[in-house]
């Protein structure tokens, strides 16, 4: 379990692994769906490759919101991706694309606050017809950019992990005291020498008394 | 409060608070900030008292040791003196007095005795014309100091030889005093038991001290209620023989002085990882040695022999424990083992000192000499320790008791230390009740002349003290005491004792013996060995108020302080505590003493050379 989160621990070191590709914003609608905002961060792709793939992230997220039903969180496995989906009482839905590293958490905590925030700028009745041309919400690229790192993003993950690393320092900083002083090894193997091979000291006397002990 | 004296079933920790208090007073009645001039000896017991901190609270700003000469420069307003009351320290305080620098400074001048102030010494320093410079001058009564849980002692050195020797009593009138400073803070002692010549004279001043306060009724619960008094010399033959306890071999090898041994340090360098071999360290290693460290508690009192498996099973014990932080996974847990840690610290730190101590021991148990004897030409190894023990057990048992003992002979040519030969022939001599003059004489001659002829003095000393006399023709009772009080027990069981014996492996002290027989069935069923023995032997009662009678309760246990008048060996405390602990005795043991003794320390009381009158 250490090595869980010390694999974790280097990850937002390195900035390696964890990351969020897409990030949209749907209206379920009885029988489709339809996107009213998406924001991508394709970077890590090759330039040529970064159209299609973008259209396959809104395919697919348009595809998971018209199998989620209302009132429902999932997280969604496609191919090496992991699809985290919220869809609301009021049928307005949004997914988020990550790596399988991501912590899924902290996106469902991201997809609530954006669909929130969302809400409460964009009024209900432009969201069965909205696209992402007509919709005035500017917010979602500066919260796919700021969830790259959750840590940082989200207060609960950077709390754990600062937990997490101080538990890793406690414990370093435990070995290390511990190595100071006698090493046990030592103590043990040598007291066991000193009661092995052990004298007694009675019975030293080699002559018994003999005679009579009245002179 | 001090950690090891809450051990135990008498709270010592109020003797100990009531000597720092009468201290605090004495400095506050010198009002100022202060430095102390110090009699070495008296730093050793202080240190049981007080440390340094308490003295700070009263503003001891300095301090110094007594010495010739100017006083070293100290602003402070008062400079106080802690001497015993002794003539020769005297003269020195005249000398740091008159050496003082009127013009330059005007500190007060004060003068506290330990433990009684002397009118011969402030005569002295009449005659010295610097009595009239002291504005205070008292009285510190240090008489018992707690050492420990279940121990206390006087330390006073010359305590034997001066009631053997030179029929000098001061010492059994400061053990009375003790007594009664005991009695006004623990209640007054019902039963008083005794055997010895002293022993009855500490008894009367006792109950002549308690009349002389006939109109106060001590009002307090007696927390003892039995003092047993034993006389050194009604068993000489004890303190001769080599202990075998941990703590007493201790003792016997490096000397525990105040609660302190000072070691070799090789053993106790550690190897630190990573650098190279540092400088060993060349101070010794000071340890200081009380039931406050759980660890010795438990180990103190063992046959050496059975010491190795204990810190095998400890090291075993903390090992795991170390062990158990993989088991932590949680920052709850981490916490946990965390806050255990500094408890941990300490038991892995104590092992390691006691396995070096045990180390240490062990090499001299079972070390080798090759000895070149001049009488043969070829080198033979003996195991010197095991060969002294043999001897020993041989003169305990009886075993040629009456003839010259070749080990001894040997020893003599090889020069071994002269206390190790000492001892020995004492032995022979108090197990053979005197011995034959051909054997006394060659002795004698023997010792003149390896080792000097200055020594007359000291093998006079020990005749007088009845440790090597010559025979006087009456009978040797030592086989028939060995008998009756079965002081020899064959096949002592060294690693799970259960006869007192095994502080010897198989010599049970004759005064611990003694001690047991009083507390069941009585020493009525031994009136004729207790006639063989020297001195009267005697019981008095105390009268309580009445309403004080306690009431004892099914199974609980009665309190007996035994009083060691000359000295006593920690292998005898070690026989105490093992008749405490042993589970039908009904009976715990407070030991109490003039010193605390082994046969080497014991033996250099009485030794004299003529140049060495000043000490």
């Amino acid at each position: 379990m250490l090595s869980d989160y010390q694999d974790c621990v280097t990850d937002t070191r390195t900035g390696g692994k964890m990351k969020l590709y897409s990030l949209s914003i749907l209206y379920k609608g009885a029988t489709k769906s339809n996107l009213l905002k998406a924001a991508y961060d394709l970077s890590s792709f090759s330039f040529f490759q970064r159209s299609s793939i973008q259209e396959f992230m809104t395919f697919t997220s348009a595809l998971i919101v018209e199998r989620t039903s209302q009132g429902t969180r999932a997280s969604v496995k496609e191919q090496e991706y992991l699809c985290h989906v919220y869809v609301r009482n009021d049928n307005l839905g949004a997914v988020v694309i990550a790596d399988t590293e991501y912590p899924q958490r902290v996106c469902f905590t991201l997809l609530d606050k954006v669909l929130e925030e969302f809400s409460r700028q964009v009024d209900s009745i432009d969201w069965p017809s909205g696209n992402p041309d007509t919709i005035n919400y500017k917010a979602l690229d500066i919260h796919l950019s700021k969830y790259q790192n959750p840590r940082e993003a989200d207060a609960m993950t950077k709390v754990q992990a600062e937990l997490d690393e101080t538990k890793i320092i406690l414990h370093n900083t435990m070995e290390s005291l511990l190595e100071r002083g006698e090493k046990l090894d030592d103590l043990v193997a040598k007291s066991e020498h000193l009661g092995n091979q052990s004298k007694a000291f009675y019975k030293t006397a080699r002559k018994q008394n003999s005679c009579c002990e009245i002179m | 409060m001090a950690a090891h004296l809450s051990y135990g079933r008498v709270n010592l920790n109020i003797l100990r608070e009531a000597a720092r208090k009468e201290l605090r007073e004495f400095l506050d009645k010198c009002a100022g900030s202060k430095a102390i001039v110090w009699d070495e000896y008296l730093t050793g017991p202080f240190g049981l008292i007080a440390q340094y901190s308490l003295l700070k609270e009263h503003e001891v700003e300095k301090m110094f040791t007594l010495k010739h000469g100017r006083l070293p420069p100290a602003d402070v307003k008062n400079i106080i003196f802690f001497v015993r009351p002794r003539l020769e320290l005297m003269d020195i305080i005249a000398d740091n007095i008159t050496s003082e620098d009127r013009h330059h400074s005007s500190r007060d001048f004060h003068i506290l005795f330990v433990p009684r102030r002397s009118m011969l010494c402030e005569q002295r320093l009449k005659e010295q014309g610097v009595l009239g410079s002291f504005i205070n001058i008292d009285e510190y009564i240090l008489d018992l100091i707690p050492y420990d849980g279940d121990l206390l002692s006087m330390e006073y050195e010359s305590a034997f030889r001066e009631c053997y020797l030179e029929n000098d009593q001061t010492s059994l009138y400061h053990t009375a005093k003790g007594l009664m400073t005991l009695q006004a803070l623990y209640g007054t002692i019902p039963q008083i038991y005794g055997k010895g010549e002293c022993a009855r004279l500490v008894a009367n001043m006792m109950l002549r001290m308690k009349r002389e306060f006939a109109g106060s009724q001590n009002q307090i619960l007696p927390v003892f209620d039995t003092l047993l008094l034993l006389d050194r010399n009604v068993d000489l033959l004890t303190p001769l023989a080599t202990q075998l306890t941990y703590e007493g071999l201790i003792d016997e090898i490096y000397g525990i002085n105040n609660g302190y041994v000072k070691l070799p340090p090789e053993k106790f360098a550690q190897k630190k990882q990573g650098e190279g071999s540092k400088d060993l360290p060349t101070e010794p290693k000071k340890l200081q040695l009380n039931s406050a460290e759980e660890l010795y508690a438990e180990i103190r009192d063992k046959n050496f022999n059975a010491v190795g498996a204990a810190l095998s099973k400890k090291a075993k014990i903390i090992s795991a424990a170390f062990e158990e932080r993989h088991n932590a996974k949680t920052v709850g847990e981490i916490k946990q083992f965390v806050s255990q840690l500094p408890h941990m610290q300490a038991a892995r730190s104590s092992l390691a000192n006691h396995t070096s101590i045990a180390e240490l021991i062990k090499d001299i148990t079972s070390a080798y000499i090759i000895p070149l004897n001049h009488l043969s030409s070829h080198v033979s190894a003996s195991e010197a320790f095991f060969d002294n023990l043999t001897v020993e057990q041989e003169f305990m048992t009886g075993v040629d008791t009456d003839k010259v003992n070749t080990y001894i002979e040997d020893c003599i040519a090889q020069k071994d230390p002269l206390i190790k030969i000492l001892r020995l022939v004492c032995m022979q001599s108090v197990c053979n009740n005197g011995l034959k003059h051909k054997v006394m004489d060659y002795y004698k001659r023997e010792i003149l002349q390896t080792y000097g002829y200055e020594h007359i003095l000291t093998l006079n000393n020990l005749e007088k003290a009845g440790l090597l006399k010559p025979q006087t023709g009456s009978r040797n009772n030592y086989p028939t005491i060995r008998k009756t009080l079965k002081l020899w027990m064959e096949d002592a069981n060294e690693q799970n004792p259960n006869d007192i014996s095994y502080v010897y492996s198989g010599y049970s002290p004759l005064s611990i013996r003694l001690t047991q027989i009083l507390a069941r069935p009585g020493w009525r069923s031994i009136e004729e060995v207790l006639k063989m023995l020297p001195g009267p032997h005697f019981e008095e009662r105390q009268q309580l108020p009445s309403g004080l009678h306690k009431k004892r309760q099914q199974g609980e246990n009665r309190t007996t302080l035994v009083f060691f008048l000359g000295g006593v060996t920690y292998a005898e405390i070690a026989a105490l505590r093992f008749l405490s602990q042993v589970e039908d005795s009904g009976m715990e043991y407070v030991i109490a003493t003039t010193k605390l003794v082994n046969g080497t320390t014991w033996i250099k009381s009485l030794m004299d050379r003529p140049e060495s009158q000043t000490q």
